[in-house]
């Protein structure tokens, strides 16, 4: 077999085996707006950069993952700003029925209710204090939390030990108890 | 609930990135006509987040449109004067391919046919016939199946907004691929550029022994020169041809072209009429050698076309009989051995030009499967794969929601607003 462009083939056949993971995890940080550009941006920063992938020891997701990380960081405005717009999940499934016999499907949280009345959720102060976070340790945390990636995966992501991991864990998980 | 309960529930559930918008990234990523088709088709199959519902005996899909694009003002018509640069080498080479073995010639587009019987025969353009291996015509310029053929997926691909194409033959036999495509500003901010003559040139590939890819930096969008593989980065061809490149203040990029260098074909990006039809498998009871599932077959159908759009960058092909006639491959075009790599065709019959590939199905198969093809006009087409355009049991995703997939009248635009954007200068397109 002859002249068949082998690493362009291994290249795209990379972006069809992972783009729709690395879409997801941009979608989750920026918003679905955003997230076609910003994941050509980390396939491009990824593919340049693949010399450091052949000697990270990383599986191809965990190194797209970590460039993901990388290439968020130039759109932090976004970031903020679709964190801060993420609806509280209590409230996603609060039924709007036009039936009668459909009462009670959302369980009452008296919680929630007393810190609505003083004006403000649990929620949104999570959310507040997420987005103030120290930039590693909320990429560390959301990778955990939302691409629930291991320690050892976050490790080989970011390139840190894992214990660095564990402990940036550890600080992330502290800070937003004491911001709230 | 504590803060990090709160946040993990907080994690949003995205859909999974619609079609339309993968390829246009990966067109961003690889170029307009990288042939990796056939890959996506599969992993999306797999997934069941495109369409893949067509049962098996049955001919069963939707036809996709994805949006117009602005045609520019230029035409394949324009194209003669331009192509008389064409040299030597590379006129040899494409002329292979281009002349039947009787005394009429292959339709090219009308400037090749002048440009390669300026250069090389005495036929006049006017008297070329078109080979009828396919039977396809100008009215009937596209090909579909005779019988009920299972298709994983048909779809009219418009091509990328501003897509341009060049391909170009070296005096050492290489292929190199140029093409401009509209885009953002900035979409090429994270590249480290050098100068080189007027222009600014960053180059990268993929893997040592890959094609180098040289990006141009431009205001907008993306202009790229994709060099053969094994060649070393900033060759002396390259580095001849980016000295001799300028970018107007209209963002044309034209070039006083190396000696050794010839422009084979260009053009600006055509529809593309996309089938992957799935065959059954030729298996003998435990030969394993290839389930069904991987027995795809892609046929790339662009009439007014030309194989500068549908020749992924980096590819060589070579001549080959195909159909009796002349036409160039790429990958495993022998017959002879046991193993089965990636083969792709590309041919001109009339004014359409023709890409089939598979990974798997031999090149004999290939040919004896296009052979039993039949030619159809593009509203035959249409119809015959989008019988079941409405289809109420789409699974949320799979771009059921977006009105582009039903309504062939959609005109959104993904054209950034940015400008100058990216063009091919009259020494490549006239």
């Amino acid at each position: 077999m002859a002249d068949v462009p082998l690493t362009g083939l291994a290249a795209a056949r990379l972006y069809d085996d992972h783009v729709d993971g690395v879409h997801a995890m941009v979608a989750r940080r920026v918003g679905a707006e955003h997230a076609p550009n910003v994941t050509a941006e980390v396939f491009e920063h990824a593919l340049r950069g693949w010399d450091r992938y052949e000697e990270s020891g990383a599986t191809e997701r965990n190194f797209l993952l970590g460039a993901a990380t990388i290439v968020l960081r130039r759109h932090t405005d976004r970031e903020r700003a679709y964190l801060l717009s993420i609806p509280d999940p209590s409230l996603r499934n609060t039924p709007m029925s036009h039936d009668p016999l459909v009462v009670e499907q959302t369980p009452y949280d008296a919680d929630t209710e007393r810190e609505r009345e003083l004006g403000g959720s649990s929620f949104d102060a999570a959310m507040n204090a997420l987005v103030d976070l120290d930039a590693d340790l909320r990429d560390t945390l959301l990778l955990s939390l939302w691409e629930r990636m291991s320690t050892q995966s976050i490790a080989e992501a970011l390139d840190l030990s894992p214990n660095t991991v564990r402990s940036m864990l550890s600080k992330a998980r502290r800070a937003l108890k004491a911001a709230r | 609930m504590n803060v990090v309960d709160l946040l993990e529930a907080a994690r949003p559930e995205v859909a999974p990135m619609p079609l339309d918008q993968r390829r246009m990234v990966r067109e961003r990523l690889f170029g307009a006509a990288d042939d990796v088709v056939r890959t996506t088709i599969r992993e999306r199959s797999a997934s069941g987040a495109v369409t893949a519902t067509a049962p098996r005996g049955y001919r069963a899909d939707r036809v996709r449109v994805r949006p117009k694009r602005p045609r520019r003002s230029g035409s394949f018509a324009k194209m003669g004067a331009g192509l008389l640069v064409v040299g030597a080498a590379g006129a040899a080479g494409w002329s292979w391919y281009a002349d039947s073995n009787d005394e009429a010639a292959v339709s090219l587009t009308t400037t090749t046919v002048e440009a390669t019987t300026t250069t090389t025969t005495t036929t006049a353009p006017t008297t070329t016939l078109a080979p009828t291996r396919t039977g396809v015509t100008d009215e009937e310029p596209v090909l579909f199946p005779l019988g009920l053929i299972p298709v994983e997926e048909a779809v009219i691909d418009q091509a990328p907004v501003g897509g341009e194409y060049v391909v170009m033959r070296a005096g050492d036999g290489s292929w190199v691929r140029l093409e401009a495509i509209d885009g953002e500003e900035g979409a090429t901010s994270d590249f480290d550029f050098s100068p080189i003559g007027s222009i600014e040139v960053a180059p990268f590939t993929f893997a040592e022994g890959g094609p180098w890819i040289y990006t141009i930096e431009t205001t907008c969008g993306a202009v790229r020169v994709v060099d053969a593989p094994a060649q070393e980065q900033f060759r002396p061809l390259m580095t001849e041809l980016f000295r001799g490149m300028s970018i107007d203040a209209g963002g044309a990029v034209d070039a006083l072209l190396p000696a050794s260098l010839s422009v084979v074909e260009a053009a600006i990006g055509s529809p593309e009429y996309r089938t992957v039809f799935r065959i059954e498998g030729q298996t003998d009871g435990d030969d394993d050698s290839g389930s069904d599932d991987d027995r795809l077959i892609t046929l790339r159908q662009v009439p007014d076309g030309s194989i500068a759009q549908l020749l992924p960058g980096g590819a060589q092909p070579v001549e080959m009989i195909w159909l009796g006639e002349r036409a160039v491959g790429v990958g495993d075009l022998d017959t002879t051995g046991d193993e089965i790599g990636p083969v792709a065709v590309y041919w001109r019959d009339a004014s359409t030009v023709f890409a089939v590939s598979s990974d798997v199905v031999p090149l004999d198969q290939l040919e004896s499967f296009v052979s039993g093809l039949r030619a159809a006009t593009v509203n035959s087409w249409i119809e015959r794969f989008s019988a079941d355009a409405v289809d109420s049991s789409a699974a949320p995703g799979d771009g059921a929601d977006d009105p582009s997939e039903t309504d062939p009248d959609v005109t959104t635009t993904i054209a950034p607003p940015c400008s100058p954007q990216p063009s091919l200068g009259p020494t490549f397109l006239p």
